[in-house]
């Protein structure tokens, strides 16, 4: 960006190598990949902000906060803090744009011309000083559809509540030009022009379409009187209720009356699993979505309150998910109802809403309530895109379906690999800036002279700042402090008259006194970069958020003295260290030879890496021979194919992985093989592929064994032998029985595979002998996403479902030498005993052992002994251990599809580490003073990100400053002071504390 | 209902040959066309109106149309005040007299199964209540009083219609 | 299934006979949701769950349900169809099974007025010229009121361009109903006719799920139609 450009149109004609557009979460994930390896990306959106539909969640599950700052890179990021990805997204490489349409892509992948439809904000962002005048005296008001209606906005406003504030945005359907924003604006930023510009930009490597999908809207069905009844609300509408930054601040408040909320319902599938309107999907995130919000308005509500889930299925098909549900059920209190609400009503001549539902003696209970949550899910169909299957575009899903964030993040790392590959294969180079923006050491290293900038839009405050005074007391500080009054800080002319001050004055230390425009991050970078300056030596004080705190009119001199006192003081002990560069082993490790780590080798090798695939077992293919999907066997069979050709992989079987040392970028790992022989391989990254097994737990519901009970996965089996009596026939009955040994303690999480695999082999069977009667017992059906219609098929076809609680399972008996299975019909309320020839019991996986790795490794592994990821929403293959992934069952119980995508979106993480030749680190991070460090530990045991590690030869602590993200734990646990913290050693703090005094 | 379905299903050529309206498209017809003149001033109170299962969800599935803005007009013609019940349209309630049930003896049940179209109709706070369906009206008639509404006035549409005709 | 484990599920007579709604979802796609069950103001009472008539139905077990008065217990008003996410056609399914009741077991007075209706061309028995009389006198009744002076009704008019039947309430015990059609169509100045025989209005076979009446009672508006040479036809209910 050059100083130039004003124009929204200007701004997008940079180069650019990839554009993404949708800026959902999947969207900005792909940017940030890209931008971790160089590329130039334009990151646009239709939506007048990015963030998608999660700029309405204050939380998500399962640890109930948001999170969405833990996708921003690890390594070589800024030393700066402001890293909230709701205030806006700032990277260096990329450029944001809002309102914006991609409207044609042609050309050939690696040289496309993409035109865009842009409209403008109306607001210059390089002179908008965010003051909100703008807004103050905007007259229009308009229903702000962010908040669920409830409120107004401006037709001037900040489009969701987090943004820095200098992203206002003029709406142009309610803007009526009256101009009263451009007359007061106080840097011109404002234009009242609305219309769509066109910008062509040519020599795009690729487009990556992230689109989405829209939200079902519940007010085009009649039974739930959404948009009559105000108390009814969509889920999304009541994470705005329950938002600080909401439209009643917070407070449990109904919008038809104010008052408290204290009862609450949710009614799931809202627009989902409904062939009437064409929704045979189940929309995936609204169980665990519903279940978050009853725990956390629970908690607001306080005692005497009571929630409750009115559902067909609870889909817990995630890792962590069925905990998270019981927990909610027996811990927290939320009810579960077994119910599909039929319709909403009105409760006598009150606001009160009534749900009408039977019981489990069957009889039809009313229960009032003071708000009903709809659990909308997701619309039919996709938005229309005239160039998605154009040369060149990247889509992120080919089929429309919601997704939770960890499989959207996996989603869109997945395809950030493959458009890499696509931009490696063909050789073509990130558009970087060449600049170097190491500081200049000869400037730096002299001693401290200040200089303080005093931006004169600060006397246009509501209260009076003595500058007379707050001078002399910067020029107590010593003689040689400078200081210099600017017209508009944050203007390119500001910047240049500061430029020249410090030119002109040898100053080494600045700090600009100036409001929240200013202190934007990606700004101060620019700046600093210009001036060679490191970050670090530039401070910059809202003054204007500062004197809010006082009523209007006071004196906020003494104040604002204090703290400049206090900051000056602290730029003073601030000092520089250059990151340190280090080269890197463009080589992976990965473990395992199943599906996973063979996608992940043979993609991996695609790139140009050179890979170590090790194997514990004697061949590589994992469990091959058990994969339906045809398509999907063969790809493996393929990749096992190139796998043992490809000189850039070296296979090591019967061999296991024993020691490793080194850090991201530099490993040095020992491997033996089963006859004792030893190696030693160097390489940067690894990527944990162990997998899983199937888990025969069929003891845990029959004492004996029988013939003709077996697991679903030998059902499958059968099913697939063309001799075996199942397909022969002729077959009478069949039972099959759900969650054998799963979702309940000790393996109580739901293997995601064993439904999918009932329902296929039932199908199978009725296909095979349509007379034969199947049964399924079932706790909860988890076909999410668009595998509903298997359920709906297997209905169709004649299979009778019958559900159970784990307090009532259904019992085998066997004593007549028949198998007689009895149960509860909870539909007809009646017992039921059904003779089976054949008994399916659905049992589920569990990962490989990886006990000893994880001696090796020092990775976490949950209860279940699955690898732990760094975060599991933002981060799923990523492991704590920076330079360490993981995908697969090793991780989470997976089906096959997903775990490929996974083993995708591991190596794109590998790429982002190893791509550049060097990597640096940033300067503030810990370190550690031997000679008062009594080596005692705790700060290794306490490193979130294990980047400590004790040096046993020569019994010091070291620390990793690759893996370090210097987030002080450990100098606050550090019982003697001797760990200390870049640019916070304990004295600058000080200083700063007792100057403020 | 089981004349034009009956129609549709086994007399289907009677349609080339004969125009088959049902109470609706005559009323709405005799008002538009301006063969009636209407007097509002006659029903000055609060009202409200019933759809029929027959004529709303059901038409709608099987002949593809519901009666439910015709009737609407209508009403709009005839009284000063009528609100709507809710639920309403598609999704209202039957009154419990539908299916034959007047005519079965399960007395006991069909008055239960009036209590939400009663407590709908006592939220309005209507003094009378408009319908067009013969069934709708022998229930609600039967069973306003066990609910607590002596006073409430019972009528079908056509009755409103013919009582606010303007004598010429 | 119930308690007998030897039994093979049978094949539902109901579900091959019941039509599909226009999704065309076999009864079979049941979800077991709840939402007729949820929605119907009858569920609970006398055993009656639209949920588990459905369920039973999917068993085979039509007997069970043939033999008792569920099928009659429900209005048939759709309010579980209106909501069914997939599409299940449940009031054909209770209509199905009441056809499927043997005749004499019909309770209440269905089966009479449809056996009458056959009979005599009204569900009430009453003769041709019982019926004029009372028309008649009404009608003259009618003449007295101001605006309606000179008022008859037409029976069995040629040619006239709409036919108008009765319900026989109206006839019977509600003659003061029988007015305002005939207020309206005299102000509209509608070529209106009522004819003297098979002028019953109702139909009952459609809740006693009697296709063969019904298609008789039908039949009759039919004939009237061509005998008569009417252009149109008033729906009757």
């Amino acid at each position: 960006m050059t100083e130039e450009m004003t124009s929204k149109a200007d701004r997008i004609s940079t180069p650019v190598n990839i554009v993404v557009a949708g800026a959902g979460i999947t969207g900005i994930r792909t940017a940030i990949d890209f931008a971790a390896s160089g590329y130039k990306v334009l990151l646009v959106d239709k939506a007048m902000h990015g963030g998608g539909i999660l700029t309405r969640l204050d939380h998500q599950f399962p640890n109930d906060h948001c999170g969405m700052c833990r996708m921003l890179p690890m390594i070589d990021r800024g030393t700066d803090k402001e890293t909230c990805l709701r205030r806006g997204l700032f990277h260096e490489n990329i450029l944001t744009c809002y309102s914006t349409e991609v409207v044609a892509v042609d050309g050939k992948a690696g040289d496309l011309a993409v035109n865009l439809s842009v409209v403008p904000t109306g607001v210059d962002k390089t002179r908008c000083s965010g003051c909100g005048e703008c807004e103050r005296v905007c007259p229009v008001m308009v229903p702000d559809h962010f908040n669920g209606d409830w409120v107004n906005r401006k037709a001037i406003f900040l489009p969701t509540p987090h943004l820095s504030p200098d992203s206002r945005v003029i709406d142009w359907q309610a803007c009526t030009s009256c101009g009263a924003c451009v007359e007061v604006c106080p840097t011109h930023a404002i234009t009242l022009n609305g219309e769509r510009e066109q910008v062509e930009l040519k020599g795009v490597y690729a487009v990556v379409l992230a689109r989405g999908v829209n939200l079902y809207d519940p007010a085009l069905t009649d039974v739930y009187g959404y948009g009559v009844l105000p108390n009814v609300v969509t889920a999304t509408d009541f994470e705005r209720i329950m938002s600080s930054s909401g439209p009643y601040q917070g407070e449990m408040m109904r919008p038809s009356d104010g008052k408290p909320i204290k009862k609450i319902a949710w009614i799931q599938c809202v627009g989902s699993r409904n062939v009437m309107i064409g929704a045979d999907f189940c929309s995936s995130v609204c169980c665990m979505f519903a279940v978050k919000e009853a725990i956390l308005a629970k908690q607001k509500m306080g005692k005497e309150s009571d929630a409750v889930i009115f559902y067909m299925d609870m889909r817990t098909f995630g890792r962590d998910f069925q905990r998270y549900k019981d927990e909610a059920e027996n811990v927290k209190g939320i009810r579960f109802v077994r119910m599909r609400v039929h319709s909403i009503q009105l409760h006598e001549n009150t606001d009160d809403l009534l749900i009408s539902y039977v019981n489990k003696d069957g009889e039809q209970v009313d229960e009032i309530f003071d708000l009903v949550v709809l659990s909308t899910g997701r619309k039919k169909d996709f938005l229309t895109c005239d160039w998605a299957e154009a040369d060149g575009v990247f889509q992120v899903d080919r089929l429309p379906g919601f997704k939770d964030i960890a499989d959207s993040v996996v989603g869109a790392s997945a395809i950030s690999e493959q458009v890499l590959r696509m931009i490696h294969q063909q050789n073509l180079k990130p558009d970087k800036n060449e600049s170097d923006h190491s500081p200049d050491i000869s400037f730096v290293e002299r001693r401290p002279s200040y200089i303080t900038v005093l931006c004169d839009c600060n006397t246009s405050l509501s209260n009076p700042i003595d500058f007379q005074k707050l001078e002399n007391t910067i020029h107590a500080l010593s003689s040689g402090h400078q200081i210099l009054r600017v017209e508009q800080a944050c203007s390119k002319e500001g910047w240049q008259t500061i430029r020249k001050a410090i030119m002109d004055g040898q100053a080494n230390r600045c700090l600009i006194m100036a409001c929240d425009a200013a202190v934007d991050f990606s700004r101060k970078r620019e700046f600093t970069n210009e001036l060679g300056f490191p970050v670090s030596f530039v401070d910059l004080l809202d003054v204007v958020s500062l004197v809010r705190r006082f009523q209007e009119g006071e004196d906020a001199t003494d104040t604002v003295s204090k703290e400049v006192f206090m900051r000056l003081n602290r730029l003073g002990t601030r000092s520089y260290a250059s990151p340190l560069k280090q080269a890197q082993v463009k080589t992976v490790l990965v473990i395992g030879g199943g599906p996973a780590g063979l996608q992940a080798a043979s993609v991996l090798a695609a790139h140009g890496f050179t890979v170590k695939l090790v194997e514990k077992t004697d061949r590589l293919g994992g469990k091959l021979a058990q994969i339906e999907e045809s398509d999907l066997k063969q790809h493996v069979e393929k990749m096992l194919a190139g796998v043992n050709k490809n000189p850039q992989i070296d296979v090591y079987l019967e061999t296991e992985v024993i020691q490793t040392s080194g850090r991201p970028g530099v490993c040095m790992t020992k491997l033996k093989h089963a006859s004792g022989e030893t190696r030693i391989i160097h390489h940067g990254a690894t990527i944990l592929a162990t997998g899983g097994k199937e888990v025969d737990t069929s003891a845990s519901v029959v004492s004996e064994s029988h013939e003709r009970i077996i697991t679903g996965f030998d059902m499958d089996a059968m099913l697939k032998a063309n001799d075996s009596d199942l397909v022969k026939g002729p077959v009478s009955t069949v039972v099959m029985i759900q969650c054998v040994g799963s979702r309940q303690e000790p393996n109580n999480y739901c293997s995601r595979i064993c439904c999918l695999k009932s329902l296929k082999n039932a199908i199978r069977i009725k296909d095979l002998h349509p007379e034969t009667d199947i049964y399924i017992f079932y706790r909860d059906i988890m076909t999410y996403g668009n595998s509903e219609i298997l359920y709906t098929e297997a209905r169709k076809k004649g299979v009778l479902f019958i559900p159970f609680d784990t307090d009532n399972p259904p019992r085998i008996n066997m004593a007549s030498g028949a198998i007689i299975i009895e149960g509860d019909d909870p539909f007809l309320g009646e017992p039921v005993q059904i003779k089976a020839d054949w008994l399916a019991l659905a049992t589920g996986v569990m990962p490989n052992d990886v006990s000893d790795l994880k001696q090796v490794f020092s990775f976490e592994t949950t209860q279940d002994g699955f690898i732990q990821e760094a975060d599991s929403k933002w981060r799923p293959v990523d492991t704590e251990r920076v330079g360490v992934f993981v995908c697969g069952l090793a991780r989470t119980p997976a089906r096959l599809d997903e775990v490929l995508l996974e083993a995708n979106a591991a190596a794109q993480r590998v790429l982002t580490l190893l791509e550049k030749d060097h990597t640096s680190y940033s300067p503030v991070t810990a370190r550690v003073r031997n000679a008062i460090c009594s080596v005692c530990g705790i700060c290794i045991e306490v490193c979130p990100y294990q980047a400590r590690y004790m040096d046993e030869d020569r019994r010091v602590v070291h620390v990793d400053n690759l893996a370090c993200q210097g987030c002080g734990t450990c100098a606050a646990e550090c019982p003697n002071n001797a760990t200390v913290l870049g640019e916070y050693e304990d004295h600058g703090v000080m200083s700063m504390i007792e100057s403020s005094l | 209902m089981a004349t034009r379905s009956g129609l549709l299903k086994w007399y289907p050529e009677f349609f080339d040959k004969y125009g088959a309206f049902t109470v609706f498209d005559l009323l709405v017809d005799y008002i538009k066309s301006g063969r009636i003149k209407l007097d509002k001033s006659r029903f000055p109170m609060r009202a409200t109106y019933h759809d029929p299962c027959n004529y709303g969800r059901k038409s709608e599935e099987k002949f593809g149309h519901g009666y439910y803005d015709e009737a609407r007009f209508v009403l709009d013609n005839c009284l000063e005040d009528w609100v709507e019940l809710f639920p309403t349209r598609a999704n209202d309630f039957c009154c419990g007299g539908g299916g034959g049930a007047l005519l079965t003896p399960y007395q006991d049940a069909r008055v239960h199964y009036a209590r939400r179209k009663m407590e709908q109709i006592k939220r309005t706070g209507a003094e009378l209540l408009v319908l067009p369906c013969h069934s709708c009206h022998g229930q609600i008639k039967a069973v306003k009083e066990t609910y607590g509404m002596p006073d409430l006035e019972v009528k079908y549409l056509w009755e409103v219609v013919a009582e606010a005709l303007v004598i010429e | 299934m119930g308690t007998d484990t030897e039994t093979k599920r049978k094949q539902s007579a109901v579900k091959e006979k019941a039509p599909l709604r226009p999704v065309e979802s076999p009864m079979d796609i049941c979800l077991g949701c709840g939402t007729c069950s949820a929605g119907c103001a009858m569920t609970g009472v006398d055993g009656f769950d639209p949920r588990k008539i459905v369920r039973k139905v999917l068993m085979g077990r039509d007997a069970e349900l043939v033999g008792s008065k569920l099928p009659w217990i429900c209005t048939m008003c759709g309010k579980c169809e209106h909501a069914c996410p997939m599409g299940i056609n449940i009031v054909n399914m209770i209509r199905t099974l009441r056809g499927m009741v043997d005749r004499d077991k019909v309770p209440g007075m269905i089966q009479k007025g449809v056996e009458l209706c056959l009979e005599t061309g009204n569900n009430l028995g009453l003769p041709a010229e019982d019926f004029t009389f009372i028309i008649e006198d009404v009608a003259a009744e009618m003449a007295e009121e101001p605006g309606f002076e000179g008022f008859t009704v037409p029976i069995d008019k040629k040619g006239a361009n709409l036919l108008h039947t009765l319900h026989n309430k109206l006839v019977n015990t509600q003659n003061e109903d029988l007015v305002h059609w005939w207020k309206i169509f005299h102000m509209a100045g509608e070529d209106f006719t009522i004819p003297s025989e098979n002028w019953e209005g109702v139909n009952w076979g459609l809740f006693s799920g009697d296709d063969e009446s019904m298609k008789i009672v039908v039949g009759r508006i039919v004939e009237h139609m061509d005998r008569l040479e009417i252009k149109n036809l008033m729906y009757p209910e």
